[in-house]
């Protein structure tokens, strides 16, 4: 399963094909990093996790987009679970020293044998948290067309939101 | 193949059936003739019969009117069968309080018998038993005559049932139901079901086909409209470059923002990508994530997570003969290992669970490196706006010294940027997706394309469901015609059929005035040969008629089937009962007759004097507190007296 975009994802990120602001109808420089549809559905699952809130599985898009990880997030997959994880016990007001139901999250959200380590509950949820982050991206940034500009604004909504 | 009645037995059940066991023995005569005094429970026993054959539910009315007295909750039917020489018990269970009845079936068998649940015949002879044709051999002789009446259609009905016409109609029935279902399914998406109605969604769907073609054409012209305007806006602003740098005031200045522009480009771009790749990792991204991951990893070591001991080690220790302590380990134990075994996780659970424990542990990150690189890259973002600006300025200062030149391409460029601002709302109104900028916008399907193709989808839906509905519909009617047609067609070489074998047997008894069947319709139409319609035949001969016809007619059944009649000749007059009870005993392999003491003269007497190993005599007494006395023999069959007699 892994995971599949919110809808309206790849419309904000003005995706067209694999590129990423592309908004644009002349050829400009291509000198930006490669900005991929995972690092589009990582953003909004981030700031998703981070409120520890889920949205409705309805507003997925009809099929996958991935499975398992990217290279680019080679590495990332065991800290990615540890914050799905962190997220749920926050979610389902887990209470910090209860062994027994942190332990079992843990059972029920990982797989060793999935391309994720998320059991299929797991990558369903990451995808629901992504529903959330990217109603949160909306209401805080407009779409943008180039990669240094939503750079810029993604991280201005992570450290206003510590300050608010 | 071959049925048999060798007995049935009442407990509990009105008209003197509360404890009732006729026995008509492991190899039952041709011929049983039973003398019950009306209320001793001739109809009771014949319903009975009739339900345990047919095995349709009694309702729970009927079941509470069966109940022989207010002291009693429970009573018993039990019809016994011999089916190709295998003993049968169809047994009811009455329940007077819940008016239930249940069926069960016992058969004597080496192997798999005992007493089931249900009405467990061979599958053949229990689809044959329909209730129309076990009205047909537990026979209500009073009725006969119907066979004959042309008012009454028992005789077609007969055939009906017998050769499984019923089944027929019961497919037109189903496919009536089936197109009821479906058109309630469409109905839902559809209420059109007919061609104006099928018309109407069509030329929905064209229009909603013609609109999204219409707007997948403005969607392409205004594309390519738009990039046709954006590379000749591209040009005039490499003509103000050109324009600029042809002034050798101006040219260091530009020289210098040009290669400061390039700079900032490269930075940017740089930082792009060094911010990228920090925001890739979780832990880079915000101090809270970096401190959630942590904490995590922190408990996770605090709780002792996950356990050391896998659920792997119980299994295989339960396999062993000896405890890790020493101990033997014997069923209990290792039964107690294996249960207490599933608290524990298994190996790969415990294996990814530490993965991620020793992720966390070593989850490091520099949290300011990402805000660094973030303000870094916000420095050139300012620094390239301030280069924009400074060339803008520097634009409008030769402008104002009068460079018309100058001034026509800047003005050139600001339109072509209102139009591709005008324009790229109009892209925007065609192919947003968003449902909230479709909202904000009052876009509908006439003027959005995502819409539009939605809308397009919805109809063509409507259509195709309403047209296949109608098809449906239409396919249904036919194959209700064919079945009709081959009901009708079937059935009709069927009367022929059993007509044709009545008439051989009639030609037997009539020797003398030739009687036939001319025509089986609803009922049988008689004819005197030579002399046309046959229209006042004696009781007599009707009886006889009747029965030659049930007999041809239950001759056809894959089964030999009993034949139990009640009241036979009870509506003929003596001289007429002589005649039936001369005629019809040869029909039938076994007759099982209900009688009342009026019927001995005449009818009975006809078997007084056949072989006694071929005819039973059973007569019936009331003893008094509705029990009965059973007595066998011609002689207590002579000699009883009741009111009837």
């Amino acid at each position: 399963m892994s995971f599949t975009l919110p809808a309206n994802v790849r419309n904000f990120f003005g995706f067209e094909g694999p590129r990423a602001f592309a908004r644009s109808r002349t050829a400009k420089r291509d000198t930006s990093a490669r900005f991929l549809l995972f690092d589009a559905f990582y953003c909004c699952m981030l700031l998703g996790l981070d409120q520890a809130k889920l949205g409705d599985a309805s507003r997925l898009e009809a099929a996958n987009f991935i499975i398992g990880y990217p290279e680019a997030y080679k590495g990332q997959a065991e800290l990615i679970a540890g914050l799905l994880v962190d997220a749920e016990i926050r979610r389902l007001e887990i209470q910090p020293d209860d062994r027994d139901d942190i332990e079992r999250q843990m059972v029920h959200l990982l797989d060793l044998s999935s391309p994720s380590r998320l059991s299929v509950d797991g990558d369903d949820l990451l995808n629901r948290y992504a529903v959330s982050g990217f109603d949160r991206l909306k209401v805080a940034m407009t779409e943008c067309d180039n990669l240094e500009d939503f750079l810029v604004g993604y991280h201005r909504i992570w450290t206003q939101s510590r300050v608010a | 193949m071959d049925v048999r009645l060798t007995g049935w037995k009442a407990k509990n059940l009105r008209g003197g059936l509360r404890d009732v066991d006729i026995d008509l023995g492991d190899n039952p005569s041709r011929w049983t003739l039973i003398q019950m005094p009306n209320g001793t429970g001739k109809t009771t026993t014949m319903e009975l019969l009739r339900a345990t054959l047919n095995g349709v539910d009694l309702p729970a009315k009927t079941v509470r009117e069966l109940r022989a007295d207010d002291h009693v909750e429970t009573g018993f039917f039990e019809a016994r069968l011999l089916v190709d020489r295998q003993p049968y018990r169809l047994q009811l269970e009455l329940d007077f309080r819940d008016g239930s009845a249940t069926p069960w079936t016992v058969q004597e068998k080496e192997r798999g018998g005992g007493r089931e649940e249900g009405r467990n015949l061979p599958a053949d002879l229990r689809t044959l038993l329909k209730p129309t044709l076990t009205e047909l051999f537990v026979f209500n002789g009073e009725l006969a005559t119907d066979i004959i009446d042309l008012t009454k259609s028992s005789a077609a009905g007969a055939i009906r049932a017998l050769y499984g016409l019923d089944t027929l109609e019961s497919v037109t029935k189903r496919v009536d139901s089936l197109i009821d279902l479906e058109q309630r399914r469409a109905a839902a998406i559809t209420t059109a079901k007919e061609r104006k109605g099928i018309n109407q969604l069509k030329n929905a769907f064209d229009e909603a086909r013609s609109t999204n073609a219409r707007l997948e054409q403005q969607q392409k012209s205004t594309s390519a409209r738009l990039v046709e305007l954006e590379q000749e806006r591209a040009r005039l602003q490499a003509d103000i470059q050109e324009r600029m740098s042809e002034d050798a005031g101006l040219r260091a200045q530009i020289e210098a923002l040009d290669e400061k522009q390039q700079e900032v480009d490269t930075n940017a771009v740089d930082l792009s990508h060094q911010a990228l790749e920090a925001l890739r990792r979780p832990a880079y991204v915000h101090p809270t994530l970096l401190a959630r991951l942590q904490n995590l990893g922190g408990k996770l070591y605090e709780l002792k997570l996950p356990e050391t001991i896998s659920r792997e080690f119980f299994s295989e220790l339960a396999q062993q003969e000896r405890c890790v302590c020493g101990r033997p380990l014997g069923h209990d134990e290792r039964h107690e290992i294996v249960s207490g075994a599933q608290r524990y996780l298994a190996q790969d659970q415990i294996s990814v669970i530490n993965q991620m424990k020793l992720a966390l542990r070593e989850s490091q990150g520099d949290p300011d490196e990402l805000s660094t690189t973030i303000a870094s890259l916000q420095a050139q973002l300012d620094e390239r706006r301030r280069i924009k600006a400074e060339r803008d300025r520097l634009a409008s200062e030769k402008i104002a010294e009068g460079d018309e030149v100058l001034r026509k391409l800047r003005e050139d460029v600001a339109g072509l940027s209102d139009e591709i601002t005008a324009l790229s709302g109009t892209l925007e109104r065609l192919t947003t997706k968003d449902p909230s900028r479709q909202r904000a916008l009052r876009l509908s399907w006439e003027t959005n394309q995502p819409l539009c193709e939605i809308e397009l989808k919805a109809r063509d839906n409507r259509l195709q469901t309403a047209t296949r509905t109608r098809t449906f519909s239409l396919q249904g009617e036919k194959l209700k015609a064919i079945v009709l047609a081959t009901s009708r067609q079937a059935l009709d070489i069927l009367r022929d059929r059993v007509r044709l074998s009545t008439n051989d047997k009639l030609a037997r008894i009539f020797a003398t005035e030739k009687i036939e069947v001319a025509r089986i319709g609803g009922s049988l139409e008689l004819r005197t040969a030579g002399l046309g319609v046959k229209g006042g035949a004696s009781e007599g001969q009707k009886l006889a008629i009747a029965y030659a016809f049930l007999t041809s007619l239950l001759a056809e059944a894959p089964y030999r089937l009993p034949f139990i009649v009640d009241s036979p000749a009870v509506s003929l007059d003596a001289a007429n009962r002589r005649e039936v009870g001369a005629l019809i005993p040869d029909f039938f392999n076994q007759m099982v007759m209900f009688v009342i003491s009026t019927e001995r003269e005449g009818f009975a007497e006809a078997f007084y004097d056949r072989p006694s190993a071929d005819v039973c005599f059973l007569t019936v007494t009331p003893k008094g507190g509705g029990s009965v006395d059973i007595a066998e023999g011609l002689t207590a069959f002579k000699s009883f007296h009741s009111k009837e007699g």
